[in-house]
């Protein structure tokens, strides 16, 4: 429960970022998701998910 | 942490470590560098930028890793035991020489307690465009949109 209420913040955010920004809502979930991460998760992410397709995002 | 977790074998963090050690100038570019400023792209390797002229260092720092610079092939790489991922760059299309570049990196932790410089997503932005192969034209939207949500994110204080 606490993961559902986690992401729909993170939905409620980028909605809030993408509206100002211009930038695209699915793309800035995304980015505020990496941005909880350290560096070395995010590229462990984008080389496992070109290798190993797609990885879970919690 | 073990840091085969960094997305990267032991090998290639002990050879990030080697030259960093030993003061090697060098910066992240491409996607791994996007990546790790936060943009949500896939890669299959690690670009790094060497200034020219440091062909004996880098042999060095590459030998204390237990990896060997081979620098008499076009282009020239690095290579050893669970090396794998990293690509050698001289030059990056659309972009100023490397020290122009390198005085506009940012520093970033790529593994726990290794901080190497990368190419900012503005610059990766302009070489991506004009490299103009189909995969570089492919990311050009997700960099475009992960700048500006940067931007708006920084310009609020929450970046």
């Amino acid at each position: 429960m606490l993961d559902m209420k986690v992401r729909e913040d993170r939905w409620v955010r980028a909605a809030q970022v993408a509206r100002r920004s211009g930038a695209d809502v699915g793309l800035v979930e995304q980015v505020l998701f990496l941005q909880t991460l350290p560096p070395w998760e995010r590229l462990a992410r984008g080389i496992g998910r070109s290798r190993l397709g797609k990885v879970s995002r919690a | 942490m073990p840091d085969q977790i960094a997305g990267m074998t032991a090998e290639e963090v002990e050879l990030l470590r080697s030259l960093v050690g030993d003061g090697i100038r060098f910066m992240v570019v491409g996607m791994s560098a996007a990546i790790l400023q936060k943009v949500p792209g896939v890669t299959q390797d690690i670009d790094l930028w060497f200034a020219r002229g440091q062909s004996d260092e880098l042999s060095v720092a590459c030998r204390k890793a237990g990896a060997t610079y081979y620098w008499r092939a076009v282009p020239p790489g690095i290579a050893g035991p669970g090396i794998d991922q990293i690509d050698v760059v001289w030059h990056c299309h659309g972009l100023g020489d490397f020290e122009e570049e390198y005085a506009r990196s940012e520093e970033v932790e790529m593994a726990p307690g290794l901080f190497v410089r990368v190419l900012p997503l503005e610059r990766i932005l302009v070489s991506k465009r004009a490299a103009g192969r189909p995969k570089d034209k492919a990311v050009l939207p997700m960099l475009r949109d992960a700048i500006k949500a940067l931007k708006d994110l920084r310009g609020r204080g929450e970046d």
